[in-house]
């Protein structure tokens, strides 16, 4: 109350040395009054202007402003929400995809190694059954070929036996009488082997 | 109408811009203070019960459903909510003081803006009485401002103490010959702002106005009919000046509020 009787008389004030600034002809009173008039303090006005405006204020704030103001943050909040989600959602796909990418490349070098070490042991296999069958192979001829010599060799010991024999026969048959000596028996024996050996 | 020309020429001038008085539709005394409801205290209560109404309709969704969308109405409150909040509250007071101030300033916009409304609906003249621009009434202004007075030392006691904020009003750093001239412009300063607000709503609001009659005046003063046409025509140009005289008041009004509140927050000047 005090503030607005000091503005409204310091606004009154102001209108008074207007008017009496232009106050140089008869109407001059009227002037006067139509200021004094215009700045008059009401102070109905001045208190049912507050009065009125609380009322208002306190009202809307309740009503109005509050909900309206909780909406729009509540709205502000949803799409802010929404948007981190949404970032977050695109992050993951991201991440899940790299994922899976990353897996698919594991896969394929981890087939790429399946095959190389499949080719490997294939090869070694290869190689084993290779030089296996080559050994028994060879081990076979030589088995073969010293049979051959040994069975040659028995042989010819035969032949040989068998053509001292059939000679000393025929010798004995022949000169029967002189092949007693011991001396004799010993040449021929000589000459028989001297003839397997040429 | 007896008078002579120029006497009665003031008279309906007078009696269009200011509040009539003599003119009560109710005669009441509180404390032995005349309270009575004179036209400006009725216009006042259309004014407030058309932002009330306005305001409830525009929000009722929202009452209703936190998570509706705008539709109408609404959309103008949310753009003014708003606005009011991001672009005056926000960087005058600060964000975190948003909540608290907002209601205080919107209402301060929206209120002033239909009572300036109000007082260019010429069918609302036709209420005896005076005027129907109440913020083309010094009272109402100083009213208002005063608000702005009260809401700008509630800020500053709020946010630094009540000792802190008086504190506050005497810069840091200071020699003490200096600080007799500063305390009390300070002082001076705090009483000058609500001045300020008071004198330029008020007043703007007015001048339109008596512009308007003045003209409106012309073709009774220059006893001539076809003056008329050219007063209407140049009325009707300056009615839409006034119209955006009268957003921009109330904007005015409301920005420097929030400023003069955010200077008593923010007082580390």
């Amino acid at each position: 109350m005090i503030l607005s009787r000091l503005l409204i008389s310091a606004i009154s004030i102001c209108g008074f040395l207007f008017a009496t600034e232009g106050s140089g002809h008869a109407d001059s009173v009227h002037e006067g009054g139509w200021m004094e008039k215009w700045l008059s303090f009401d102070p109905g006005l001045f208190m049912w202007t507050i009065v009125t405006f609380f009322i208002v204020l306190a009202i809307l704030k309740w009503k109005a402003w509050g909900p309206l103001m909780d909406a729009l943050d509540k709205r502000e909040e949803d799409i802010r929400n929404a948007l981190s989600s949404a970032e977050k959602a695109k992050e993951e796909a991201g991440k899940v995809a790299e994922d899976y990418e990353e897996m698919i490349r594991k896969a394929q070098a981890e087939a790429q190694k399946i095959v190389a070490e499949s080719k490997a042991v294939g090869e070694k296999v290869r190689e084993e059954i290779k030089v296996t069958a080559e050994k028994e192979a060879g081990d076979i001829l030589e088995k073969a070929q010293h049979q051959i010599q040994t069975e040659k060799e028995k042989a010819v010991q035969e032949i040989r036996s068998s053509v001292v024999e059939f000679s000393l026969q025929a010798a004995t048959k022949v000169i029967e009488k002189n092949v007693d000596s011991e001396d004799n028996r010993r040449l021929i024996k000589e000459t028989v082997a001297g003839i397997g050996k040429s | 109408m007896s008078e002579p020309h120029g006497e009665s020429l003031g008279g309906i001038i007078l009696h269009h811009v200011t509040n009539d008085l003599n003119h009560t539709f109710l005669n009441l005394s509180l404390f032995g203070v005349n309270i009575s409801i004179t036209k400006h205290v009725v216009m006042i209560w259309i004014a407030a019960a058309v932002t009330v109404g306005l305001a409830i309709w525009g929000t009722r969704r929202y009452r209703k459903d936190i998570n509706s969308q705008p539709e109408g109405i609404s959309h103008i409150f949310e753009i003014l909510v708003n606005f009011i909040r991001e672009d005056i509250v926000n960087p005058n007071i600060g964000a975190n003081h948003g909540k608290m101030w907002t209601p205080l300033i919107t209402t301060y916009f929206i209120f002033i803006l239909i009572c300036n409304f109000l007082g260019m609906i010429p069918f609302f003249d036709l209420i005896p009485g005076g005027s129907s621009t109440v913020t083309g009434n010094f009272n109402t202004t100083a009213g208002l401002a005063s608000i702005t007075f009260f809401a700008i030392i509630i800020a500053g006691t709020m946010k630094h103490g009540f000792l802190g904020y008086w504190k506050n009003m005497i810069p840091g750093g200071v020699p003490a010959p200096v600080l007799l001239i500063l305390i009390p412009i300070e002082i001076l300063g705090m009483f000058v702002r609500p001045f300020a607000l008071t004198m330029r709503l008020g007043a703007n609001m007015t001048a339109g106005h008596i512009g308007m009659l003045a003209i409106f005046a012309l073709p009774i003063i220059l006893s001539a009919a076809p003056v008329g046409i050219a007063s209407i025509l140049l009325n009707t140009g300056i009615y839409f000046l006034e119209m955006i005289v009268s957003f921009v008041q109330a904007y005015v009004f409301t920005l420097l509020s929030a400023v003069f509140i955010g200077m008593a927050i923010h007082a580390e000047h």
